[in-house]
């Protein structure tokens, strides 16, 4: 088993890397410490490890590390801090979006993604662009709220 | 109750309660910066994976262990033999010692006949057999999760396959291969009881229908895997940070199966990514990772896979339910009689309370037949073993009262509505079981519910493909029995030196917003503002007790502990204001942070002015400002003396809702669009609108899945289903718009007349789309999920 030596671009730091083979991107990250990429299923299937690359939303359990060397690599962690959230987070915290939060961090990135391509978007076009994102606690409705006013107050 | 003097509050009153208030643990979520038990790492850390059963019945003849034993990397092997213990819901087994059990055993006697006893029939990792596709056999802990991957492929395990049994009718036959050989015909638990004279009812009745409903295995789907980081200290301490919904209970079951004090065990659990009701109990990875913690003297992880998640972290009960329902010319319910089948899989779980409270609450309860008599077996079989799921029994119960009560209504030809109002429960009934009715806003629900779907207009001027349909429920705010005779919980409030407040909550936030509502009734409470109080909780360290966050029951049971401490603190607070202020306590109040004097606002102290004072000050008696305030709930047991509860019953309060449905049939495809969905519920009283809107709208997805898509597919005692691409849960794209209403009944028990809701409103739901499928195309579908292929099927049948 070979490892190799990366350098990843992470929420605009550089970080020396060692990768593992076939290494996928959630775990790099986990390990060094962007606990903010959930782990659920594995396959691509549910959106808790969503990160941006150079700005659009991928799964990053299905994504190989070395594949990411090179982007611009967006974690939660990159957006704000509690203390000092953004407009789209604190419109989650405003209306509700969150509940147990574990598919929080995936929501909140695809939603940056969509309004900084399309800064109006129709409810339709969020409900689209989120439906790669499971969350078994708030039926939606919460989480499109706070999407459409966060566009709303842009 | 007498102890409470209930503080009224005008709702025009109220600083925080009825305010859209933020979530407290919200900004953490949103920045990713909540830590759930996947996110502990601690130094040395090893990993932990469990070898599961790719047989459904065998004895295990042989385990060799040594070749994963000597891998590089690995640290740890368990088998059966190393953990000589059976364990069950609220009950450890030792085989070395007497049982120890967890209830208090006169009332587990009293029970006896009605409640089964907890049934210790799983060893954590195989002793002898195993007995399902996925039962655990070995673990092994290693630096790493490929090592340990790799390890328990090196396990050897030499099985003698047994004759299996996968129906609950075929594992009741004479001969059939038994399961736990101490049961006979399989049968895990039989339930009987009879309240009110059912032939008398029947006889009664105009009209008597029988109908059989059926449902099937749903996956709670919490977004985080089951699992725990457990990790012994040099003196004997064991910490596990684990997501359940009970750290007070877990803490007493891991002691229990370790055999250590209480005090030496602390669970962290502040974060729970989802649960559900499938993070109720021990599990066997809890003692397993334990176990390998102690054996390797280091920090073990061990987090289930999606895979694992489908088939080994309990799923709903799947019920086959015969209900026979008598009823006058005129529609009124005469009598209620119920046979229930459940397919409880290889071990027992919650099996029997689950089953219990489908069979006490809303069968004899919803419309009140006023003679009810069930019988229910719980039938083990060589398959997943499923536990309780956010309703406990109820929407399979109400699936089937429901979908016969518009059966019913069309054979007498009155109105859906018209029927459930002529049955509706009321403020002050008393159940045939002895449930009493305090506060009931079940006519008002119906009512709404109705007018918001469209319901006289639709049903008047009918649309081709396109049905309205409804449902009620009938649900408890907490369930007394489930851990003996109490429904409690103990909160703790400090005042610091800067008056700023420490809330202590024994509640475990499982994202429904519990912790928030708990702060609000803090802050309320206590007249200080809401940002200076500091929630804690999911740490069994604390001066707290709560017996866990289900069955609806956090913010009803902790609600009123939490009030009671605020009240507590706050005459204390007042007590050192008066010294200050010269002028008796009983003449100052508080409200947003000020302490003031009722007869003058203008003479006032800022909560900072009072705490220096106690802590830095003249304020001679030094103590710290500490309010700790308990609740039980007035509810009561079974009471074998008169075959029934005293009143109120298991629960101190009552929730009831309606919900109504309007779907699009393709009866060419059978496929089912819903439309529109309604919630209409009786909720005591508003805490946070947004938060119990939260708590429905979430409810709804869970139902929706429920009734048409959601599955777990067994096939031969296998589970199909590894991951969402094989299990349909309803994107953001599928939802329809729902429309919630809130009806206020300010409940006589709850906090502030709140009552609990976060399991409601994912009970009527299956039933509700069932009519209103009915009322589209005329297709009566009785087995869920309701599948393209059975409303075709169903319509076929008509013609």
């Amino acid at each position: 088993m070979k490892c190799m030596q990366s350098k990843l671009h992470i929420n605009g730091y550089d970080y020396d890397v060692i990768l593992k083979p076939h290494e996928n991107l959630r775990e790099v990250l986990r390990r060094i410490g962007f606990k903010g990429v959930k782990k659920s299923c594995d396959v691509g299937g549910c959106g808790v490890c969503t990160v941006l690359l150079d700005g659009r939303p991928v799964y990053s359990c299905c994504t190989f590390a070395a594949w990411a060397e090179g982007k611009q690599i967006t974690t939660v962690e990159g957006l704000a801090s509690p203390e000092e959230l953004d407009l789209i987070q604190r419109n989650f915290v405003e209306k509700g979006a969150s509940q147990c939060g574990f598919c929080t961090p995936g929501l909140v990135l695809v939603a940056e993604a969509l309004l900084k391509r399309n800064p109006q978007p129709s409810e339709a076009e969020v409900r689209r662009e989120i439906a790669g994102n499971i969350c078994r606690c708030t039926g939606y409705v919460k989480v499109v709220d706070a999407i459409l006013a966060a566009s709303k107050k842009r | 109750m007498s102890e409470l003097a209930r503080t009224e509050l005008k709702r025009s009153d109220a600083v925080y309660l009825g305010k859209r208030i933020s979530r407290v643990d919200g900004p953490e979520k949103v920045a990713g910066q909540a830590k759930y038990y996947d996110d502990v790492t601690l130094p040395g850390m090893l990993i932990a994976k469990i070898l599961r059963s790719p047989v459904s019945h065998a004895r295990i003849l042989r385990i060799d262990t040594s070749k994963a034993e000597s891998m590089t990397g690995v640290r740890a092997v368990l088998t059966g033999k190393d953990i000589p213990l059976r364990f069950g819901f609220n009950i450890v087994e030792h085989f070395d010692v007497e049982k120890e059990k967890t209830i208090p055993s006169e009332e587990v006697a009293a029970l006896r006949g009605l409640m089964p006893e907890p049934r210790p029939d799983k060893p954590p990792l195989a002793i002898g057999k195993v007995r399902y596709v996925g039962d655990d056999i070995a673990a092994v802990a290693a630096v790493d999760e490929e090592t340990a991957e790799d390890a328990l492929s090196l396990i050897e395990v030499e099985y003698e396959r047994l004759p299996h049994v996968f129906e609950p009718v075929d594992a009741m036959k004479e001969g059939a291969p038994l399961i736990h050989e101490e049961c006979p015909g399989n049968i895990a638990a039989h339930l009987k009881g009879e309240w009110g004279d059912v032939e008398q009812g029947f006889k009664k009745a105009d009209f008597v229908f029988e109908d059989t409903f059926k449902t099937q295995h749903q996956a709670h789907c919490s977004m985080e895997t089951h699992g725990c980081v457990c990790n012994w200290d040099g003196q004997g301490n064991l910490t596990v940070w684990t997501s359940i919904q009970v750290p007070h209970m877990l803490k007493r079951e891991i002691a229990r199966a370790l055999r250590i004090p209480h005090s030496r065990v602390k669970i962290l659990s502040e974060y729970v990514g989802g649960a559900f009701g499938s993070k109720t109990e021990m599990g066997s990875y809890h003692v397993i990772c334990a176990y390998l913690a102690k054996k390797t003297r280091c920090p073990v992880k061990l987090r289930f896979t999606r895979e694992e998640e489908f088939f080994a972290s309990g799923c709903r009960l799947p019920f086959t339910t015969t209900l026979k329902t008598g009823v006058t010319r005129d529609g009124r319910v005469t009598a209620r009689q119920v046979t229930i089948v459940i397919d409880k899989g290889a071990y027992m779980m919650q099996g029997a309370a689950v089953a219990f409270y489908a069979l006490t609450v809303p069968m004899p309860g919803l419309y009140k037949p006023p003679a009810y008599k069930f019988d229910a077996k719980i039938v083990y079989t060589n398959k997943l073993p499923p536990t309780g799921f956010r309703g406990f029994g109820n929407p399979q119960a109400t699936f089937a009262i429901e979908s016969q009560m518009d059966i019913i209504a069309e054979k007498l030809d009155i109105d859906p509505v018209e029927l459930r109002l002529k049955n509706a429960n009321q403020p002050g009934d008393l159940t045939v079981s002895g449930f009493q009715v305090s506060s009931c806003g079940l006519t008002e629900c119906i009512q709404r519910a109705a007018k918001a779907i469209g319901w006289e207009e639709k049903r008047k001027n009918k649309l081709p493909n396109r049905g309205v349909g409804l449902a009620c429920l009938f649900h408890s705010s907490g369930e007394r029995g489930a851990y003996g005779d109490c429904d409690n919980a103990i909160a703790t409030v400090k005042m610091n030196d800067d008056g700023s407040m420490t809330l202590f909550i024994g509640a475990q936030e499982l994202g429904t917003g519990s912790l928030t509502g708990l702060t609000q009734i803090a802050a309320e409470t206590l007249g200080c503002r809401i940002e200076d109080i500091k929630a804690v909780s999911g740490n069994t360290d604390l001066p707290t007790f709560d017996l866990g966050s289900y069955a609806s029951r956090s913010l009803f049971i902790s609600g009123n502990a939490v009030k009671a401490a605020a009240d507590n603190a706050k005459n204390q607070i007042l007590k050192i204001a008066a010294e200050l202020l010269t002028v008796p306590a009983e003449e100052l109040d508080s409200r947003e942070g000020k302490i003031f004097v009722k007869s003058d606002p203008n003479k006032s102290l800022t909560f900072k002015e009072v705490a220096m004072h106690a802590y830095y000050g003249k304020w001679k008696e030094r103590d710290m400002v500490v309010g700790v305030g308990s609740w039980d709930a007035p509810s009561t047991l079974f009471d074998p003396k008169i075959g029934k509860w005293k009143p109120p019953g298991m629960a101190a309060t009552y929730t009831f809702g309606c919900q109504a449905v309007e779907v699009e049939v393709n009866p060419e495809t059978g496929n089912v669009k819903v439309l529109k969905v309604v919630t209409a519920h009786d909720v005591g009283r508003v805490i946070n609108p947004t938060l119990l809107e939260g708590q429905l709208e979430g409810a709804i997805h869970q139902g929706l899945g429920y009734a048409l898509t959601e599955e777990i597919r067994v096939e031969d005692g296998k589970t199909l289903v590894t991951d969402f691409r094989d299990y349909f849960l309803r994107r953001a794209s599928d939802m329809p718009p729902i429309e919630t209403i809130l009806v206020e009944t300010n409940d006589p028990y709850g906090a502030y007349g709140l009552k609990g809701i976060g399991e409601p409103a994912m009970v009527p739901v299956a039933p509700a789309v069932a009519n209103a499928i009915y009322h589209a195309i005329g297709a009566r579908v009785t087995q869920l999920p309701i599948t393209r292929e059975r409303v075709i099927k169903s319509l076929e049948k008509n013609d």
